[in-house]
């Protein structure tokens, strides 16, 4: 994950910033109600994104504390905490 | 105890929404649910936050009444048991017992692999599109769109609408194989007007056919004929495959090409019915279609409606014919991409659960093969984590012998939950239900 890293934005927003948002503990402007995923790809080079609508799951990030969501389906707050690490433990089983 | 509604409809898209318009305009108290911020699904998916019919075509929700219409976004409903299907909106369970149920579940893009597809960057058309409509964010490095179907060409020429850096549009059928569209689009002057509007937008642009995408590195993407195009962002598109968990597990049969529906879209199961992409992929048109249909029959089974057939059915029946007929020209003109695409033995086919189709193809010639999707399953995982094999479930069934489009053993059992949900969210549900 390379937001906040200095790399070239993978995305550029249509609609200014409004709010801040912390991505892996540093600030960084965001919009609210914007996808997360467009958050992270407007703050860095390009990240685990796949589908873009949710079937995938490549794009699992915790938010608020809360782990296993999907950064494509869900919509930025201002003072949204966002984790990209750690990484996506596989889900279920043994 | 589960929550009666008389009319249960899962999915908000096109398809859904049409079904709503007709159930509610016969009469049908309806709950629409929908996974998303938005009504609208995939086609006309817009910015979160309007209304439920904010921003849609008139004719698309005509005769919808709002009185008896209950629209739950961020609601997916992630199993069904006996009668009951479980719902959950922001981590709260419900049960609901609907008297009918129509599944308008739509479609996902077909997921086809090959060296790279796994990389930062290497996109669906959709997810771009989505990013576009939903987000208002455009790509800013050179973008390639290569696979097969008219998505791409679609999405290309938002992407350039919104001044992205459209380099390239790959087209895996050859000119002369598309050529046979040119009947149907004779026919559709709706879909001949698209295809020109897609060829103003896309002027300039570097347009090729007949050739496949065999992998992606860091500089961009290698094609079937050796040529390589430069690319910070490439979007593999492949067509699209309908979602039939919920149909699955509601216990109508499906073939992996789609629910079986009959001519008002009832399933093999009394009061299930079906109607868009999850009957078939055909395009939003002929998703509205089958959503009116399926209202209407869903209303007549509840006993809304006289079992007599109006001149109003027939028109929308001979609607739905209509659009179908060119959802099979599509079909035709489009057949899809072998399932492992251009993968090889070092390829991450699962990528929930990073198996290769080197371990695939190993395990299929040990002396007790996995010769079966359930038993590749069972063995090394796939089709357990926690896209529950939406993305690998075709090239599974091909890499361990089987044709994933024609031979339903591909599928591995649907099981609740379709979709991860919290230990506390099922047992909410199960709360409920003993309650």
């Amino acid at each position: 994950m390379s937001s906040a890293s200095g790399a070239r934005p993978a995305v550029r927003r249509l609609v200014p910033t409004d709010c801040q948002v912390l991505v892996d503990g540093v600030e960084i402007a965001a919009r609210a109600g914007e996808t997360v995923s467009a958050t992270l790809l407007a703050a860095g080079g390009w990240t685990a994104f796949s589908c873009g609508m949710g079937a995938c799951f490549a794009c699992l990030v915790r938010i608020d504390g809360e782990d296993g969501r999907r950064a494509c389906l869900e919509l930025t707050r201002p003072g949204m905490v966002v984790e990209t690490r750690p990484a996506r433990e596989p889900a279920g089983g043994h | 105890m589960a929550t009666e509604v008389e009319l249960l409809i899962v999915g908000a898209g096109p398809a859904g929404l049409a079904a709503a318009s007709e159930a509610t305009r016969a009469g049908v108290p309806t709950l629409l649910v929908d996974a998303g911020e938005s009504t609208g699904g995939q086609y006309y998916a817009r910015p979160p936050g309007g209304r439920w019919d904010e921003g849609l075509p008139a004719s698309l929700i005509a005769g919808a009444r709002a009185e008896l219409l209950d629209v739950r976004l961020r609601t997916p409903a992630w199993g069904a048991f006996g009668d009951d299907v479980a719902l959950v909106t922001d981590g709260r369970s419900e049960l609901v017992r609907p008297g009918a149920i129509i599944v308008a579940t739509g479609a996902i893009e077909r997921a086809v692999p090959f060296p790279g597809w796994d990389r930062p960057g290497v996109v669906t058309p959709g997810a771009v599109q989505r990013l576009l409509k939903v987000a208002r964010v455009v790509p800013t490095g050179p973008i390639v769109l290569a696979g097969s179907g008219p998505f791409l060409f679609a999405v290309a020429a938002d992407l350039r609408g919104a001044g992205a850096d459209v380099r390239a549009v790959v087209e895996r059928q050859g000119r002369r194989e598309l050529v046979r569209l040119l009947p149907a689009l004779m026919r559709h002057d709706d879909r001949a007007l698209e295809a020109l509007r897609f060829g103003w937008a896309l002027r300039g642009v570097d347009l090729r056919f007949g050739a496949g995408l065999r992998s992606v590195d860091d500089a961009g993407l290698t094609l079937s004929d050796g040529s390589r195009i430069a690319a910070e962002v490439v979007c593999a598109g492949h067509g699209f495959v309908p979602r039939l968990e919920l149909a699955r597990l509601l216990g109508a049969a499906v073939t992996p090409t789609g629910v079986r529906v009959g001519l008002t879209l009832q399933t093999s199961r009394a009061g299930v019915f079906a109607a868009g992409e999850a009957t078939g992929i055909g395009g939003a048109a002929l998703a509205a279609a089958e959503g009116r249909v399926a209202g209407i029959a869903a209303a007549r089974f509840l006993g809304r409606m006289s079992p007599d057939e109006t001149a109003r059915e027939r028109r929308l029946l001979s609607a739905r014919d209509l659009h179908g007929r060119f959802g099979r020209a599509l079909e035709l003109a489009y057949p899809p991409h072998p399932a492992l695409g251009a993968a090889t033995p070092e390829t991450t086919i699962c990528r929930c659960e990073g198996v290769t189709l080197g371990d695939l193809s190993r395990a299929s010639a040990l002396p007790f093969p996995l010769d079966d999707p359930r038993a590749t399953k069972a063995e090394l995982r796939c089709g357990m984590g926690a896209c529950q094999g939406a993305m690998c479930a075709e090239a599974v069934s091909e890499a361990v012998g089987f044709d994933p489009r024609s031979d339903s053993r591909r599928m591995a059992r649907a099981r609740p939950p379709v979709m991860p949900v919290s230990v506390a969210t099922v047992a909410g549900a199960y709360l409920v239900s003993e309650r």
